[in-house]
This record gives C-alpha cells, sequence and structure tokens, in this order.
C-alpha cells in the first residue's frame, strides 16, 4: 500500500508520489506461521533447545517435523509390508498357488476377524483410507485419530496377507497422516499447523508405500490438497524423500516392478497406445459404475450384514483362487510376471476381469484396504493383453509388452483414481525410463477423457458423498473455468488525463463523455480518480494555468492486470469500486477499467459447477 | 515431548531393524529353498515345475539376478516362453551388458526367430567378446562354435569360413578332440584346404583318430586327391570303412582312379585303354544326352551344354578312327585331344544331363574336374 494511504487505501493528493511498485497489492501468500509465537503455550524443555540453540523458526521447525514424519512413516511403513508378508506367509503359504483348503478357508475367516476388528475395536478402519485423509484435513482440522492407525495396520495386513484383492498404498497413506496428526497433536502445533501436517504424514506414508517420492508428492497436491501451496510443498517433499530413503534402508531400492527396457521406435506404435487408452477408460468405468451403484445398496443392509460381509467376499475371492490365485492380494509378482510376457493375451483378459471383479468385491464388503495395487494390476494386465495383440498382428512396431503392461498402470489409474499427472509420474519412477513419457501421456489422456466424459465424479469424491460427507472436489476445482478480469473489462469508461492538463480541457472531455470516469495518471502505474463535480466547479472561473493536480481526487488507485482472475482483483479493489487495468509492458498504458458492478454482473452469468 | 518422540522415533527403528532382519531372514531362507527345488527339477528336466519355483525363489528375492537368469533359462529351454525369457534376459542385459551368459541366451532365442539373425549374431558376439565368470577361454570356444553351426544351419557359408577359421585359431595344436571338432565344421564350410590342413597331420601319428582319417579322407576327396583319399580310407576300421558315405567315396575314388589314363605308371598302352575308354563313355553319354532333350530346349545354360555336346559328337565321329585304342598307343600325342573332348563332353553332360549320370561317367566327370583345377 502506498505510503500515507489511509485503510481504505485513499488519501488526498500528497507532493511526495509514492513508489508505484509499493502500490501494488501484496501477493496472496500465507504469512509465517507465528501460531507458536502469538499462542501462548508451555515449551518443553526440548523445544526451547531447539529454539534457542539452534534458533529454529515455527517454519524451518515445521520442516525439521516433516523429516521426522518421514523417517516415521517409513519404519511405519516398512513395518507394514512386513506384517502384511508374514500374514500371507502363515495363511497362504509362500507358494504363488496355495493349496485348495487354504486359498478359501484364509480369506473368509480372516474376513470374520477383520469385520469384528472394524466394528467393535477399530470403528474407522473401512474403506481406503484417502478420503479419511482428505476429510480429517477439510472437516476435523487434520486431526486423525491414532487408534485408526492401528487399526488399519492390523485389519489391512490381515485383509490383504488372506488374499482380499486390495492393496497396502492408500492404507499408508492414512497411516503416515494419522502418524503425523499425532505428532502434531502432541506437540501442541497450531490448528493450521496441524490441518498442514496430515497431509505431509500422507506423503510420506504413500511414498514409502510406492516406493515412488515424486508420485505420492503428486498425489497428495492432486487429490488431497488441491492446490500447490507454497507453504506444504517443501515439508510435503522432504518428509517423501525421507520415509523412501528410511523405508530403502531396510527393504532395499528395487522398484515394484522389474520393467523392461524400452525405445520408441515406431510412431505407429501410438495408434496402438490410444486403444490401450481408450480400453483402459472403458474398464476404468466399468469399475467406477460398478462401486457407484452397488455401494449405496451395500450400505443400505441389514448392520448384522457387516459381520458377514468381508468374510463372503473373502469366500468369493478364495473360490476365484483356486483357479486363479493370481487375482489375491496386491498382485505385485503377477504384475512383474505381465511385464515379463508370461501370459497369452486370453489370460490375461481373463486376469484383469477378475481381479475387476475381486476388487470389487473387496472393496464394496468393506474390507480396510486401497484401491492402488488393484488398480496397476487390473491396468498391467489389460496393457499386455493390448500389447500381445499387437504384437500379433504388427510384428514390425517396437513397443514389449512390457511397455504396454506398463503404460497399462498409468492408463487405469488415470481413468480409475482420476490422477492423470500422479500416472505419468508414477509410470516414470516405476520404469525409471524416460523414454516411456510419449505412450504414457497419450493413453492416460485418452482413458482419463473417456472416465471424465461418462463419470462425472470421481472415485474419491463420489465416496465422500455417498457417506453423506461433501469434501472439495480437486477435480471440479481444477476443471472450474476461471474468471479474469479482461471478462468484465470495460475499455471505454475512463479518460486519462496528465497532470499538466487543463481544467478547461478536462471539463470539455468530461462533458463529452458524462458516464466516464477521469483518471489522472500522475506516473507509470500511478492513477488518482479525479472528482468530475470538482472539475466542474471549479472549471467556469479557472485561469489557464489551473491544471488537473489542482483538482480535488483520491488516489493511488490499486491497478490490475488483465490476466488476473476476477477473486484476485477483488481483493485488490478493497474500498474502491473502480480499479485501472493497465498493460504489463508499460504500466502508464491504460487497457480499461473494472467496476465492481461488472464483476459481480460477470460472477452471475458464470453457470454453478455442474454436479453429478 | 519431542524429546519422547525422539525416544519412540529411536525404538521404532530398533524394532523395525529387529522385525526386518528376521523378516529378510525368513524369505531368503524361502528363496534359496524354492530355488535349489527348482534346480532339482531342471536337473529331472520337469522344466515347468523348475518355473514355477524360480517364479517362487524371486517373489521372496526379487532382485536375484541368479534367479532371474535361471528362470529365464529354463524358460526358454521349454521352447515355448521365449519372450518371458527374453524379457527377463533383456532386464539382465541392461545390468550387466557384458556378461557371456546373458547374451548366450539372448543369442539362442533370437537365433530362434525367423528374423532375428542380425541380432542373434550380435548376441553371440557379445557373448564371445563377454565376461564369463568360469572357464572364460573354454566357454568363449563353445559359443563360437554354437555360432559356427548356427550360421551353417542357416545358410550363412562365407561368415561361418570366417568364424570356424577364427575357432581354429583359437584352438591349441595339441588338442586333437577340439582339433576334430574344427576340422569338420570346416569341412561342413567346404573349406577342404584348411580341413586337410587340420586332419592331416592328426592322421598320420601312430594310433590316429577314425574321426581324424574320415575328415582327412574326404578333405583330400574334395581335393580330387583320391588316390589319398583311398589311402586314408584304407586305415579306417572296417565298420567304420563300410559305412555308406565312406564306402561311396572309396568306390568312386577307386572308379576315377582306375579311369585315370594319367596316372604314373601305366604303360603306354594301358593309358591308351583308358583313353579309348573315355571317348567311348563319353560318346555314348553325348549322344544319350542330346536325344533326352528336344531341340527346343530355351536358350540358357542346357541349351549351350546341348550345343556343345552336338559339337563334340560330331568331333567324335570324325575322330573314331584316330582315337581306338590302337591308334592312341601308337600316337601318344593324341592322347591329351581325346582326353580334352571326353572331359569337355563329360562336363556339358553333367549340366544338361545331371540325373542320367552312371558311375563311370561320374568318374570320368571327377577326372575332368581334378584335371581342369576345379574341386568340389
Amino acid at each position: 500500500m502506498a505510503a500515507g494511504a489511509d485503510a481504505n487505501g485513499a488519501d488526498e493528493l500528497s507532493v511526495t508520489t509514492p513508489n508505484p511498485i509499493d502500490a501494488v497489492p501484496e501477493a496472496v501468500a500465507p504469512a509465517p506461521a507465528q501460531v507458536a509465537a502469538t499462542e501462548p503455550k508451555p515449551k518443553s524443555a526440548w523445544r526451547t533447545l531447539l529454539h534457542e540453540v539452534f534458533q529454529l523458526r515455527e517454519d524451518r521447525f515445521f520442516l525439521f517435523l516433516a523429516v521426522l514424519i518421514g523417517v516415521m512413516s517409513g519404519l511405519c511403513v516398512v513395518c507394514f509390508r512386513i506384517f502384511i508378508d508374514w500374514v500371507q506367509l502363515t495363511l497362504l503359504g509362500s507358494s504363488m498357488t496355495p493349496s485348495f483348503p487354504r486359498v478359501v478357508l484364509a480369506p473368509t475367516l480372516a474376513g470374520l476377524v477383520v469385520a469384528l476388528l472394524a466394528i467393535y475395536a477399530f470403528p474407522h478402519v473401512r474403506g481406503s483410507g484417502v478420503n479419511q485423509t482428505k476429510a480429517a484435513v477439510y472437516i476435523s482440522n487434520g486431526y486423525v485419530p491414532f487408534i485408526t492407525v492401528i487399526g488399519k495396520f492390523v485389519c489391512c495386513a490381515l485383509a490383504i496377507g488372506s488374499g482380499q484383492s486390495l492393496g497396502p498404498e492408500d492404507p499408508s497413506l492414512q497411516m503416515g497422516a494419522g502418524l503425523a496428526s499425532l505428532i502434531g497433536r502432541k506437540l501442541r502445533l497450531s490448528t493450521e499447523k496441524i490441518r498442514l501436517i496430515a497431509p505431509v504424514g500422507a506423503a510420506a506414508g504413500l511414498a514409502a508405500a510406492f516406493n515412488a517420492p515424486m508420485s505420492a508428492v503428486v498425489f497428495v497436491i492432486e487429490e488431497v490438497i488441491g492446490t500447490w501451496s507454497a507453504g506444504v510443498l517443501g515439508a510435503i517433499v522432504l518428509s517423501a524423500v525421507s520415509s523412501v530413503v528410511t523405508m530403502r534402508s531396510f527393504l532395499g531400492a528395487d522398484a515394484l516392478f522389474r520393467v523392461p527396457q524400452f525405445r520408441l521406435v515406431h510412431w505407429e506404435d501410438m495408434g496402438a497406445y490410444v486403444v490401450l487408452g481408450i480400453v483402459g477408460g472403458i474398464a476404468s468405468l466399468i469399475l467406477l459404475k460398478w462401486i457407484a451403484w452397488a455401494r449405496p445398496k451395500m450400505k443400505a443392509l441389514p448392520r448384522w450384514t457387516l459381520f458377514v460381509q468381508p468374510a463372503a467376499a473373502g469366500l468369493i475371492i478364495g473360490f476365484i483362487g483356486i483357479k486363479v490365485p493370481q487375482v489375491m492380494g496386491a498382485g505385485y509378482a503377477v504384475v512383474d510376471q505381465a511385464m515379463h510376457a508370461q501370459f497369452a493375451w486370453k489370460v490375461l483378459l481373463m486376469l484383469a476381469a477378475l481381479k475387476l471383479i475381486a476388487t470389487g468385491v473387496s472393496f464394496l464388503s468393506g474390507s480396510p484396504g486401497g484401491t492402488f495395487a488393484p488398480t496397476l494390476f487390473i491396468g498391467a494386465m489389460l496393457g499386455g493383453a493390448v500389447g500381445t495383440i499387437e504384437q500379433h498382428f504388427f510384428q514390425h512396431l517396437s513397443g514389449t509388452i512390457g511397455t504396454f503392461a506398463l503404460v497399462g498402470i498409468g492408463t487405469l489409474f488415470a481413468g480409475f483414481l482420476r490422477t492423470p499427472i500422479t500416472a505419468v509420474f508414477m509410470v516414470i519412477e516405476l520404469s525409471q525410463n524416460y523414454s516411456a513419457i510419449l505412450p504414457v501421456l497419450v493413453s492416460t489422456m485418452v482413458a482419463y477423457g473417456i472416465s471424465r466424459a461418462y463419470q462425472k465424479t470421481p472415485l474419491f469424491d463420489l465416496l465422500a458423498r455417498q457417506d453423506g460427507i461433501y469434501l472439495p472436489s480437486i477435480e471440479e476445482k481444477r476443471e472450474m473455468l476461471s474468471l479474469d478480469v479482461e471478462d468484465a473489462l470495460r475499455t471505454d469508461g475512463a479518460i486519462v488525463i496528465e497532470p499538466g492538463e487543463k481544467i478547461t480541457n478536462i471539463a470539455r472531455s468530461a462533458e463529452a463523455e458524462p458516464e466516464s470516469l477521469l483518471l489522472l495518471r500522475v506516473n507509470p502505474g500511478e492513477f488518482w480518480l479525479i472528482d468530475r463535480e470538482d472539475v466542474m466547479k471549479l472549471a467556469p472561473d479557472a485561469s489557464p494555468s489551473t491544471t488537473a493536480v489542482m483538482v480535488k481526487s483520491k488516489g493511488p488507485v490499486p491497478y490490475i492486470f488483465r490476466d488476473q482472475t476476477l477473486a484476485e482483483a477483488l481483493q485488490s479493489m478493497g474500498e474502491w469500486q473502480v480499479l485501472p487495468v493497465v498493460s504489463r509492458e508499460d504500466l502508464g498504458k491504460l487497457e480499461g477499467i473494472l467496476t465492481i458492478a461488472d464483476t459481480l454482473k460477470c460472477f452471475r452469468k458464470t453457470p454453478p459447477a455442474e454436479e453429478n | 515431548m519431542l524429546a519422547i518422540f525422539i525416544v519412540s522415533l529411536v525404538l521404532m527403528l530398533a524394532l523395525t531393524a529387529f522385525l526386518n532382519r528376521m523378516y529378510n531372514k525368513t524369505v531368503h531362507t524361502l528363496a534359496d529353498s524354492w530355488a535349489a527345488q527348482a534346480d532339482a527339477s531342471v536337473k529331472a528336466g520337469n522344466y515347468d515345475a523348475a518355473i514355477a519355483q524360480y517364479r517362487n525363489a524371486l517373489v521372496y528375492s526379487p532382485s536375484k539376478e541368479m534367479y532371474q537368469f535361471k528362470l529365464a533359462q529354463a524358460l526358454a529351454d521349454t521352447g515355448e516362453n521365449d519372450n518371458e525369457a527374453q524379457n527377463y534376459l533383456i532386464a539382465l542385459w541392461t545390468e550387466s551388458p557384458g556378461s557371456g551368459p546373458v547374451n548366450l541366451e539372448l543369442a539362442r532365442i533370437a537365433a530362434r526367430k525367423s528374423m532375428g539373425t542380425a541380432e542373434a549374431l550380435r548376441y553371440y558376439h557379445s557373448a564371445i567378446d563377454g565376461e564369463w565368470p568360469e572357464s572364460p577361454v573354454s566357454r568363449r570356444w563353445d559359443v563360437r562354435l554354437e555360432l559356427c553351426n548356427y550360421l551353417l544351419k542357416t545358410g550363412r557359408l562365407e561368415q561361418a569360413r570366417v568364424e570356424t577359421m577364427s575357432l581354429a585359431d583359437n584352438t591349441p595344436s595339441d588338442d586333437a578332440a577340439h582339433q576334430i571338432v574344427v576340422g569338420n565344421l570346416l569341412l561342413r564350410t567346404l573349406d577342404w584346404n584348411r580341413a586337410l590342413g587340420i586332419f592331416r597331420p592328426l592322421a598320420v601319428v601312430e594310433h590316429p583318430n577314425p574321426d581324424a582319417i574320415v575328415g582327412a579322407g574326404t578333405a583330400a576327396f574334395n581335393l580330387g586327391m583320391y588316390a589319398a583319399s583311398r589311402d586314408y580310407f584304407a586305415k579306417l576300421p572296417a565298420e567304420r570303412r563300410n559305412q555308406p558315405d565312406i564306402a561311396a567315396m572309396q568306390t568312386t575314388s577307386h572308379d576315377v582312379l582306375a579311369a585315370d589314363p594319367y596316372l604314373t605308371g601305366l604303360s603306354t598302352k594301358e593309358r591308351a585303354a583308358r583313353a579309348n575308354n573315355a571317348v567311348a563313355l563319353a560318346t555314348v553319354r553325348a549322344q544319350s544326352c542330346i536325344e533326352s532333350n528336344p531341340s527346343s530346349t530355351p536358350n540358357g545354360p542346357v541349351a549351350h551344354a546341348i550345343a556343345q555336346l552336338q559339337q563334340n559328337a560330331a568331333e567324335f565321329d570324325r575322330m573314331q578312327k584316330d582315337w581306338n585304342e590302337h591308334n592312341l598307343a601308337s600316337f601318344p600325342d593324341r592322347l591329351d585331344a581325346a582326353m580334352t573332348l571326353a572331359f569337355s563332353t563329360e562336363t556339358a553332360a553333367a549340366t544338361a544331363c545331371n540325373a542320367s549320370q552312371t558311375a563311370k561317367d561320374r568318374a570320368l566327370w571327377l577326372l575332368a574336374r581334378t584335371r581342369t583345377g576345379q574341386t568340389n
């Protein structure tokens, strides 16, 4: 704000002309957290020591906490994965093809135990965990009960380890968020920081589970937070990296799958990837529509069925597993096999279809567990099938079946979970090969487009709404049309007056255009609003030396640019009814004016976001 | 409170380390156990079981390259899973492009593909130049031998000859077994001179290897050294000598030697008799070949050969009296002209009427080739 300006941003013209840069409204950026400083709270000795010895400010302390959360989440995920494997070894044995009694009994009995635990001990463990984390951020100020973390750990390990078609990634995300939330609460961070710290933990948990830090960061930003907020981005990246480093130091740096090398030689291959995108989009739609249709019906069943739903799902999956044990559990090993062209296309299609059924059944039964791993599985199988068929008919093309399986993963991820940017990053991180970027981009965008066209509400938003919670939809926010200044710009509503202009001339101009504003241009970017009445009053008796600077005026008026959003313009407006819109390359050049009336009119004309 | 968290973190670290150690021990034991079962299955020739077991081993030790390689080998050995085997091998190759075993397996898979020759050759050469964990010299020799066999199988004779020469250069002269293998490859590449050079020293030792004798005899036969060939084959034990292919070469050698009027030590009369026989044989051969080919034979090598035969037949008619046995004995200077026309006739007849060649005609034709400096 200009020097000497009052609270409304208006002032009488003073002799000292302020620097126009100072007059530019401050960018909307969150102020550094001062909560600890403003809210008197008892400080622990350790914290005092850290503050005094290391002179940690609150924001730096937050970054330190991000690393701590990352390490703890990494450790938690390591234990989680070990526990899942231990459960699997105990219940299903060490072979990839478990024997008949085990394959049916293990998921059924484990389903019963999981149902009992979910009803009596851990009432919030159902579902994947992504929505719960998002709800914690938006509704509960980042509060994730620690009992839920324990419940997720135990129940998900039991469900996934016994063969339910679910994955460990989404629960890891929630466990990370829960740990972060606990740390934030116990360290008595401000509400704002606790709300921010949950996504930090979520990114750490997901990064460790996926062994892919960038994908985790992008997913949390794309799906949980919804904005690239500078205030939390650094902490999220730090926590994701530290959790992955921790996880790798225990479980090794190997990617989830060994992806065969790929080199795009023939551009004709892209046609096959478009086909894969279409297939992936349709498969995503089938799963989405099924969940959207069946979940409310499952929820409407009598309460006693909650005791048997996971067991019934386990029984169904067990029967599928007698002939096709590959669909049980997360299925990473099977994805690996598909990438190495183990299966014929018919087998791949069958695996994709059965996994889709198994995943739907598991998810609808309310068994705790994630949807990421099954999505990867179905995508890899569909990709492999398309790749095998393509190789059969077009042998000269360069894409390997492994590449198609890899691209298929991203395709279904984008179509089903509706996080296309995460999907692209994930494929690159998983393959550690940038050359797959073009096929992935093409295929994911096709699948995403199909899914978006026929299922307006994304999965996580859909689930939340079915549960009666209306969380902000990141996708809708992303795709909402932004209203800019130029949409409400009025180009002929002002007369620019130079400081040396004679008042008689000004009066003549004002009479010629009675509706126009009179803007005095003192310096480039410094406009003052001339009082029209004062001009008309002074003009008849004015001497020839009376110029514009001697007329009563208000200013400087904050200026804006035509490409800024109307929301930003409203913030700049303050008490002003009108703002000059200037050129970015010449602050003295007036491109038009923006009035509050035009702004509101423009908002009213825009249709509301489409509801599904 | 922060202190409590740091203590908790340390405890979590300790707990995770403990669990991880136990977990690693368990999974490595499982992986080794599955791999051992798979090795046993491979030995028993049960590749399907081995593949499943290696897969189980890889579930618990996914990054163990040895298991990946063995799985790829087992997959390739079934002959039905080349694509999958190739994918595993390419992943291994990416990590160690200089690995001899990996390149060899990739070469074998490429060699099985109809369009994979260039790829196969590249991998074979990489395998030859690559690193081998044990007995590198011997393994490289084996790979080059395999490459030679592959080239011969795909009809790339020139490349096979070059590779076989390299193989010969890398074979110790005192290693008779390997020398014989190389010699046999040289025979297959039709490099008779080098083959004879390999086999000759092996065939003249005190207790020669029968394979070396066969090799030397075959090389000599194809070089037109029928006497030498006969002598080599004579050294063979009877059962080997009577093998059909060797017996055929012996008979042919005998026929050629019996028809040759230029052999040293023959009397003038005997030479004249052989030359007269050759002229008679060639005359009949020319007549029968002309009769079996209609005059409408299109232009080309056959028509050219028939024209030559007609011309020769006319010449035989004209010289009938001059080239009888008595005149040939009386005027030995006529022998060369008579034999030259007989050789020309047999050569032309071989082009026009190869199918109707008798053993004696074949002997005379082979003699013609030898005398004119042509060998197989």
